[in-house]
């Protein structure tokens, strides 16, 4: 130990050298993993800030009691502290005075629980009063008193993608106050989403929200926070059975979108939908219940018809049900007339009990049974209840869609005998297609009395604007209606029966005519039982029709990013850690040989080649370890550095500013020990050289001899590298290889070639050429000709500069265009100008005049005069381009018709496409394994997914059952970045709520795009639509692209210039160690200037070789994406920082000549 | 006993091998003292470096005592000659960084333990009269003190051989007949046996057997 001791502090100049060099290297290596750790910890910050006390996040398609919440607590006490309930939405903000807009604002309907919930201090806002984040505040220039205008749409229970949805309602508009600004502190940011970009958001009384938006008393969204329980921070180890359970526990029929009602005048209960529909799950769930009390349900369907016709008569605007008409009469017979107004029973509601003797009709007339008039037996008879028919003949149209009954009121309005050919003519709407008008032919079978299902109000749903109609004529339907069609008669119907259906089909063939992806059921009749025992089996039957999400273990989750910024810090300063660890390296290499001798005496004396190492390295591991301390603290200022760069000028690439600096004692003590470890390698490394030379040698301090097999291995193995290079650029040009790898396999071969060569050229025996002469270029040479003094730290040299250029070289050639990029079909845009996003969906075709007239784009604006709009579905989710930090866990869907896209954008990946036939058709796929055939951008799922094309992606959209995607190929920088895209087909099925169009990609003539865009955002306004530039939006990617390669390429330089400086110390080394030799060439007449020619050349060609070696093998590398990105590369930026290299090198070895020359001639000769 | 016999030793050169020694054949006694002479490059070194165990001869062969040093392993041939042999260089060959008596005590550190090393190194330290040095470090002695440090690191182990390489090559005359008395009285004392190669005729006169080495080859004188 006395011996290391003593070593440590004799050799203590070359030791701190050392020293140093591994602290850079610890201070990099550490400081990268720090910086992982940080950007880490402050997206998990911002998420859990964003969050507040928010566990798990529940909501729905439409609304839900505002006090579910709070029995939710009571249902599972052990499981939920507190819950807090709100309506969230999507809007668009405008100031009231300045106009200034904002879209894609989070809109919160909020009351004190909210503020509770969370935790800080209540923000009291009155009637008309909101609070705004302060990025909403900047965003509109708003200050406190400011009035702002809200558009948001809210939840609606109807489907928008059938008949009845009210596709034209814009939302409400709120006029508010703004009554104080939020800090994130004070939930000013709250989010459910993880982002690390500013928040826009609103919070507004939800009492206003609620009335706005005609949901009264509910809510779409409740936030629970959950007891504290070990794995809190694990999504799989989150409660959620336990929160579903709550969840179908607390909900009553409404919150499942149901209820039961009574029907007047009958021993009938009917539960109903109440969006007009109830889906399939569902109606199977309330069949099993209804059996399980002994209530054999009866599915109806009820749905408009624009007119029933039998010939030239006509009966305007009526409701038919589609129902099979004797199970409905088996269910039970009539027990008397309703009273007006007594008919409606809900869950709950007090008129349900007891109250079962209701009458029918306005007369209150008993019926004691029903009658019923039926086709006869025989073919061609008719027979009327009364009286004989006096009418035109019917129709000799065939029926072709079966039988059909009229009641009474109808048929006589019709003048129907049994067997006339009965038409119906309804609308149709189809997202696709708009509204459609369809007719359906009937065979008449019967007619029914007014009275039970004949006279039944109560099987049409409630349809806002139509059922609460009080005439006909003030019907304010979602579809066109000629009022002028409408007669007395029709009006005196509408005043005693209201929407008592005139017509019924069966069930089957209604179904078929209007059934819908949300259903083909509205409501389900059962024979008369206790309300209470029904109500308990159907939401004993149920399963959760919500969306609970774990949001704050997700977002811890997504919170690992999708970026490790460690890693990528790590690559970045690769070479900042290499040079580092060369520069360790080369001094104390330098060090064992200068103490050669001691090795040679070591080994004399009996020390084995081993031992010898471990004296060194016992050495070594002290300096390492000295390094390593410097280096702790270097590493907290070099992450600090990154961190702020990263705020500062590299903000492309993270998108906030929120980034701090997290010291994470595992990061750091993972980088120190590895970069101490790397530093003890090439410490030991620098021992090996020494170990293999003979005794005898070490002791004569002679240099070391190469051997000629030496030379003649590096000389094959250099040809053997330039042959290499060759086949793979042979093979690339052919297209047996690609041609990325190709190239770029060519230029590293041709890089290792280079150095070998260089190697072989060095350890010739020739005498070099040309050293004898009295000129300068004779000088030159002789300057050049000490690059072969020392072989090994001549190539050590050359390949830290060659690989160094190369890759900075190479990184350039990833650089994407920030702009001037085309609009060619085959490009990133797709042949799209414009890229449009709705808060609520579009559902009207811009492609159609009528659809231009509905969404209030009139034809005749000239702007819009050639626009083609391609429409795609979205299902909102999470962030899926590099514009993110965090892990897209949910991530956003599109649908797209791969018909339209059939020769948009480029495929990196075009998976298993027929020769011939568009990628995107690998989207109408039915994939073997169930999976769902997916699209993705090639950075999204290189960068973000970190998937290939045939790799799978699961998640769980609604929370509960996963869903797996396919990734069948793969576009190429396109401005698809931030999604996935799937066929509109496999959207549908998996997303029936998520309805009609939020996406368009528009196409315009170029010089249009800005006015096009102006005009869509104004004349769309109500449904929040935001246009973007696609060529601003891949420039945008590319901005991050471009960022992250700046920073590589940042780092990368300063690596070099680090490796630089350790070369230029092993220069000056290489003169300072020949202070004899200068000493010697003085004596004999060498002038200074003289020296200096040396000098030059010998570092020239070190430097220079280097540069010129790794720039040549770069650009064979790089050559096919220059070529085909047409781009020009940045000569100034890049030869600038080659220059610098260049320019260190000769300075540092001319310094040290100016040492070495100080010293006078004679000493210089007698030195050692 | 140390017995060379037919050593040749060629070293590989662009203009080909170049034979330094030409089947050299030598027998010392155990305890028996020689010196070689010879003009530079006649390959009387290599024969040292050969006998040492240092540099492995292109033919021929060593052995010591019954132990051929080319035999054995890496290992062994480092503890062979840590137990068996030891070196003074002409250049003295100290370790700038170590104390007089931790430079003797290198060869200790490796090898079999040693527990008496210390007092040894102490005796010998006594001998070349560097005692009182013995926490000095190289670079504050003369070329004389440092070459008496370097017997005494070189019989610390007690090797049966001693080889010595230009021992006074750097020496005045006056210290290298002080470092050839200490030499000759340590070797007689220890019963070591000897081999010593010099250009200097005053040392070579202290050696009764004398041998001449011409190109590659040893001859009697």
């Amino acid at each position: 130990m006395w011996m290391t001791r003593a070593s440590l502090w004799h050799y203590r100049a070359i030791h701190v050298l050392v020293a140093l060099g591994v602290a850079v290297a610890v201070a990099v290596l550490a400081g990268a993993l720090l910086v992982g750790a940080s950007v880490r910890a402050s997206l998990r910050d911002l998420a859990l800030q964003r969050l507040g006390a928010t566990d798990v996040a529940v909501s729905t398609a439409t609304t839900f009691s505002a006090r579910l919440g709070a029995a939710m607590v009571v249902a599972a006490p052990d499981t939920i502290r507190q819950t807090a309930s709100l309506v969230a939405t999507v809007g668009t903000a405008s100031h009231a005075d300045s106009g200034r807009a904002a879209s894609q604002v989070q809109v919160y309907g909020v009351d004190d629980t909210f503020w509770a919930f969370h935790g800080v201090q209540a923000v009291p806002l009155s009637a008309r009063e909101a609070a705004i984040s302060e990025r909403l505040a900047g965003e509109l220039g708003a200050a406190d008193g400011d009035a702002i205008v809200l558009r948001v749409s809210g939840p609606s229970e109807i489907p928008l993608g059938t008949l009845q949805g009210r596709r034209d309602d814009g939302g409400a508009r709120l006029r508010v106050t703004v009554s104080r600004t939020l800090g994130s502190g004070r939930m000013g940011e709250f989010s459910l989403v993880p982002g690390q970009g500013p928040v826009n958001a609103v919070f507004v009384p939800l009492a206003l929200l609620q009335r706005e938006l005609r949901m009264p008393a509910r809510v779409n969204t409740t936030l629970l926070q959950l007891m504290p329980r070990d794995g809190a921070d694990d999504p799989a180890r989150v409660p959620m059975d336990a929160v579903t359970r709550a969840w179908l526990a607390s909900a009553s029929l409404p919150d499942h979108g149901l209820r039961v009602r009574r029907v007047p005048g009958d021993r009938v209960m009917a539960i109903e939908g109440l969006g007009g529909y109830i889906s399939p799950d569902v109606v199977e769930r309330v069949q099993q219940a209804l059996a399980r009390v002994n209530r054999p349900g009866v599915p109806a369907l009820t749905y408009v018809a624009n007119a029933i016709r039998i010939g030239d008569r006509v009966t305007p605007y009526s409701t038919v049900t589609a129902v099979d008409v004797d199970g409905y009469n088996r269910l039970s017979v009539p027990t008397g007339p309703p009273a007006p107004g007594t008919d409606t029973m809900s869950d709950g509601d007090p008129l349900v009990r007891g109250a079962l003797e209701v009458r029918v009709g306005r007369g209150g007339t008993r019926v004691g049974r029903v009658q019923v008039t039926e086709a006869p037996a025989q073919p061609g008879a008719s027979a009327r209840r009364g009286r004989e028919p006096q009418r035109a003949p019917s129709s000799a149209e065939a029926p072709r869609d079966g039988s059909i009954w009229l009641n009474e009121w109808a048929a006589d309005d019709l003048d129907a005998r049994i067997g006339d050919t009965v038409h119906l003519d309804y609308f149709v709407w189809t997202d696709e297609g708009g509204l459609e008008t369809r007719s359906a032919s009937f065979a008449l079978q019967g007619i029914l009395p007014m009275m039970r299902i004949g006279g039944d109000r109560t099987l049409t749903p409630d349809y806002p604007g139509i059922t609460d109609a009080p005439d006909l004529t003030a019907w304010d339907p979602p579809f066109p209606v000629d009022l002028s069609t409408v007669r007395p008669k029709d009006e005196a119907y509408w005043d005693q029966w209201r929407a008592a259906p005139k017509a019924f089909v069966p069930l089957e063939v209604g179904q078929r005519l209007w059934g819908s992806r949300f259903g083909n059921v509205s409501s389900i009749r059962f024979a008369l039982r206790d309300v209470d025992a029904v109500t308990a089996a159907v939401r004993a039957g149920m399963s959760s029709q919500v969306v609970a999400r774990p949001v704050r273990a997700e977002a811890l989750a997504a919170a690992e990013g999708t970026t490790d910024f460690g890693e990528y810090f790590l690559y970045f300063s690769f070479f900042l850690v290499v040079s580092a660890l060369l520069i360790a390296y080369l001094f104390f290499a330098l060090g064992v040989e200068q103490r050669a001798r001691e090795v040679g005496l070591l080994a004399a004396v009996g020390y084995t080649p081993r031992q010898v190492r471990g004296l060194f390295l016992r050495e070594g591991a002290v300096v390492a370890a000295a390094g390593g301390a410097i280096g702790v603290a270097g590493a907290m200022g070099y992450a600090a550095a990154i961190m702020y760069g990263l705020r500062t000028w590299w903000v492309d690439a993270v998108g906030t500013t929120t980034l701090a600096l997290h010291v994470e004692p595992m990061a750091l003590a993972s980088g120190v020990v590895g970069a101490a470890a790397a530093a003890l390698g090439a410490l030991w490394m620098g021992t090996r050289a020494l170990s293999r030379r003979s005794p005898r040698s070490l002791l004569l301090g002679a240099a070391p001899e190469p051997s000629p097999r030496s030379a003649r291995t590096s000389l094959g193995g250099g040809l053997a590298s330039l042959l290499v290079a060759a086949g793979l650029l042979a093979a690339a040009t052919r297209g047996i290889l690609g041609t990325t790898p190709g190239f770029f396999g060519a230029g590293g071969a041709v890089l290792v070639g280079g150095l070998l060569l260089a190697r072989a050229f060095l350890m010739r025996r020739s005498p070099a050429r040309g050293a004898a002469g009295r000129s300068l270029t004779h000088v030159w040479t002789l300057g050049q000709s000490h690059t072969r003094w020392r072989p090994a730290r001549t190539v050590l040299t050359l390949s830290l500069i060659a690989f160094a250029t190369f890759v900075l070289v190479s990184v350039v050639a990833f650089r994407r265009e920030a702009s001037g990029m085309s609009l060619d079909r085959a490009g990133g845009t797709g042949g799209f100008a414009l890229m449009a996003e709705s808060a609520v969906p579009l559902m009207h075709d811009p492609g159609t005049p009528a659809g231009r007239d509905a969404l209030g784009l009139d034809p005749s604006i000239a702007e819009l005069e050639d626009m083609v709009v391609t429409r795609l579905r979205l299902r909102p989710g999470d962030e899926a381009s590099c514009l993110t930090l965090y892990q897209p866990r949910n991530p956003r869907i599109v649908g797209v018709d791969p018909a339209r896209m059939a020769g948009r954008f480029s495929f990196a990946d075009a998976g298993a496409t027929a020769a011939g036939a568009s990628p995107w058709t690998l989207l109408n796929q039915e994939l073997e394994d169930g999976t769902i055939p997916a699209i993705a951008d090639q950075t999204t799922l290189a960068y973000v997914f970190h998937l290939g094309v045939g790799d799978t992606f699961q998640f769980a959209p609604d929370g509960r059952s996963p869903v797996t995607f396919r990734i069948v190929a793969a576009l190429a920088d396109s401005v698809l970045q931030s999604e996935l895209v799937i066929g509109e087909q496999d959207f549908i099925r998996l997303f029936p709520r998520q309805e009609g169009y939020r996406v368009w990609l528009v196409e315009t003539p170029e010089p249009r795009g800005a006015a096009v865009a102006a005009m869509l955002e104004d004349r769309l306004a109500d449904s929040g639509v935001d246009v973007v530039d696609t060529r601003e939006r891949l420039a945008a990617y590319h901005r991050v692209e471009n960022t992250y390669l700046a920073t590589f390429q940042a780092l990368g330089a300063l690596g070099l210039l680090l490796g630089t400086l350790g070369v230029g110390a092993v220069l000056a080394r290489n003169v300072l160690e020949r202070q004899r030799e200068w000493g010697l060439l003085r004596a004999v007449g060498f002038q200074a200037s003289h020296l200096s020619v040396m000098v030059v050349a010998e570092s020239a060609a070190l430097v220079v070789g280097g540069v010129l070696l790794g720039a040549v093998a770069a650009a064979l590398a790089i050559a096919p994406a220059i070529v085909e990105r047409g781009q020009a590369l940045p000569l100034t930026e890049l030869g600038g920082v080659l220059a610098a290299v260049v320019v260190a090198g000769l300075l540092s070895s001319l310094l040290a000549l100016g040492v070495a020359t100080r010293v006078p001639v004679v000493s210089a000769i007698k030195s050692e | 006993m140390l017995t060379l016999s037919a050593i040749t030793k060629e070293y590989p050169t662009a203009a080909g091998a170049l034979r330094v020694l030409d089947g050299v054949s030598l027998i010392l006694s155990s305890g028996e003292a020689a010196v070689i002479t010879g003009p530079s490059g006649s390959g009387k070194s290599t024969l040292l470096y050969i006998a040492g165990g240092l540099e492995a001869p292109t033919a021929g062969t060593v052995d010591l005592d019954g132990t051929n040093p080319y035999a054995l392993s890496a290992d062994a041939l480092a503890r062979f000659r840590n137990r068996e042999v030891g070196f003074v260089f002409q250049d003295h060959c100290l370790l700038p960084q170590l104390t007089v008596i931790e430079n003797t005590l290198v060869p200790t550190l490796v090898g079999e333990a040693d527990p008496d090393a210390r007092d040894r190194a102490r005796v010998l330290l006594t001998a070349v009269g560097l005692e009182p040095r013995a926490h000095h470090r190289p670079a504050e002695l003369s070329g004389g003190e440092k070459q008496r440090v370097a017997i005494a690191r070189a019989l610390v182990r007690s090797p049966r051989l001693l080889l010595c390489d230009e021992p006074t090559g750097n020496l005045d005359s006056q210290t290298a007949e002080t470092v050839a008395d200490v030499l000759l009285r340590l070797q007689v004392q220890q019963h070591t046996t000897l081999l010593v190669v010099t250009h200097s005729t005053a040392l070579a006169a202290r050696f009764e057997r004398r041998l001449a080495m011409a190109r590659g080859r040893l001859e009697d004188v």
